[in-house]
């Protein structure tokens, strides 16, 4: 009878425990179901831009500065401020062609420090381009908006620090560690080549 | 924006004034301006924060209006900045639009900017995250103008739009937008003016706060804007010395400034 009721209670364990786990595995089915449709990824790499617009996979050459000339096949600028480690893209340049009423380097130069007129700040590059700013591009599907640089021909001036310069992304009140620190020295600036008109800068 | 040429024309004109100050003596009668104290060399590194904040169980938007007013920022490194954000509350992940002025960079541009800590391209690249500038303004104490920033996340796409409707630069005629990846879970919005040193000034000033108004916010991917009520929000981490805010009023607004005008 010790023995029959031991059996019992241990198959009533053993069931009640199956079924626990099984309803936990229900409920967390649901919780990623849930998550899955906000589509919150906990992973990256996936393409979401529209074909046309997927630069990345089409330039070879990376490098972490805009170059004083773009290479044939275009070139990926990388910067190196992801506070998850890695090399952020900048931009995407692509070979280009001068345009009418096109703006001379150095104007190009004097407007971009009419912009960034800081103490020490110089122009060390300034290359015509076709620029192709990734954050601009939008999800497949979306028109962009007019005032996105995507393909847009532009001077891309290099505006530099005489000292490295914090842009720190901890931006949320009580934050008290200062890992995310993003310490740059440069600030491309994209013009528009015939005004110089500011499009749009990113820092690396 | 300032075409180049009459931009060249200002830059020469402020940099001749200290000269012509000089000769004509100090009897000219000076009309008020922001702080003047602040401008000097900055001290201990450190976040401020003057505003509001809702905290949810989720947040996939954030929507306000303001312009920027005066701010004096300190030394070489000085920011002040304004801007609303969702963000999963970690303090290393958001995405935000708003308005930011680096002393590095320049103390009289005022940079549309948006920013995402933890942010992936939509074609699978790295997001930076240092602020991507968007546009590039003067300081507008006087505008009657209000810029519109908000991120929201799009369930049918996946991707979070960061937008910046531009009001203080008539040749900025449609919006300016990111589109990001986040790799965050976003649980609350906030709405805020930043300095990351003492001796810069908080947007605003004593005789004109920097309104942030028409505030709201998506619990929801997909749902709709709610304007946030005083029951919502949080006037927390006011922990800028120079700091002032109001409360929040019942028509989703507040207003911050610098004490020291």
């Amino acid at each position: 009878m010790f023995h029959k009721s031991l059996r019992r209670r241990t198959l009533t364990f053993v069931s009640a425990t199956i079924f626990m786990v099984m309803a936990g595995m229900m409920i967390a089915i649901n919780i990623t179901s849930s998550r899955d449709q906000v589509m919150v990824r906990t992973t990256a790499r996936i393409n979401l831009a529209a074909p046309a617009y997927r630069k990345l996979a089409s330039t070879s050459t990376t490098m972490r500065s805009v170059p004083s000339t773009i290479p044939a096949g275009g070139v990926t600028v990388l910067g190196g401020n992801a506070q998850r480690g890695g090399n952020p893209v900048l931009m995407y340049l692509d070979p280009a062609t001068s345009v009418t009423g096109m703006i001379s380097q150095a104007e190009a130069g004097a407007d971009a420090l009419a912009i960034d007129n800081g103490p020490g700040l110089s122009v060390t590059n300034a290359v015509l381009a076709s620029v192709t700013l990734p954050s601009d591009v939008p999800p497949a599907g979306v028109t962009p908006s007019p005032s996105a640089v995507i393909g847009t021909t532009a001077w891309v001036v290099t505006v530099t620090s005489p000292a490295p310069v914090s842009m720190s992304t901890c931006s949320v009140p009580g934050s008290s560690s200062n890992n995310c620190a993003v310490v740059v020295s440069n600030n491309y600036m994209v013009l528009d080549p015939t005004t110089g008109a500011f499009l749009v800068s990113t820092f690396g | 924006m300032t075409r180049p040429k009459s931009r060249r024309s200002l830059v020469v004109a402020i940099a001749a004034a200290p000269l012509l100050l000089a000769l004509v003596g100090t009897a000219i009668s000076l009309p008020a301006g922001p702080a003047s104290a602040q401008g000097g060399t900055c001290t201990t590194y450190n976040q401020y924060f003057d505003g509001y904040q809702h905290n949810n169980t989720t947040g996939y938007g954030a929507r306000m209006n303001t312009r920027h007013v005066s701010p004096v920022v300190c030394g070489a490194a000085g920011t002040s900045s304004v801007w609303s954000m969702i963000t999963d509350g970690t303090g290393t992940d958001f995405a935000q639009s708003g308005e930011l002025m680096n002393a590095a960079w320049s103390t009289t541009t005022v940079y549309y900017f948006t920013e995402c800590g933890l942010c992936d391209n939509t074609d699978g690249s790295i997001q930076t995250s240092a602020p991507v500038n968007k546009g590039a303004v003067g300081q507008q104490s006087n505008s009657s103008y209000n810029d519109e920033y908000s991120s929201w996340f799009t369930p049918s796409t996946g991707v979070t739009t960061q937008q910046i409707a531009p009001a203080n630069d008539p040749t900025l005629t449609s919006n300016l937008n990111t589109y990001s990846v986040m790799l965050f879970t976003p649980s609350e919005y906030d709405f805020y003016g930043e300095v990351h040193y003492p001796e810069s000034q908080m947007p605003g000033i004593t005789s004109n706060h920097d309104v942030l108004s028409s505030i709201q916010g998506l619990s929801s991917p997909g749902g709709s804007w709610v304007t946030q009520t005083p029951a919502m929000m949080q006037p927390i981490y006011d922990t800028f010395p120079y700091g002032g805010y109001t409360s929040y009023g019942s028509n989703g607004s507040f207003g911050i400034w610098d004490t020291r005008d």
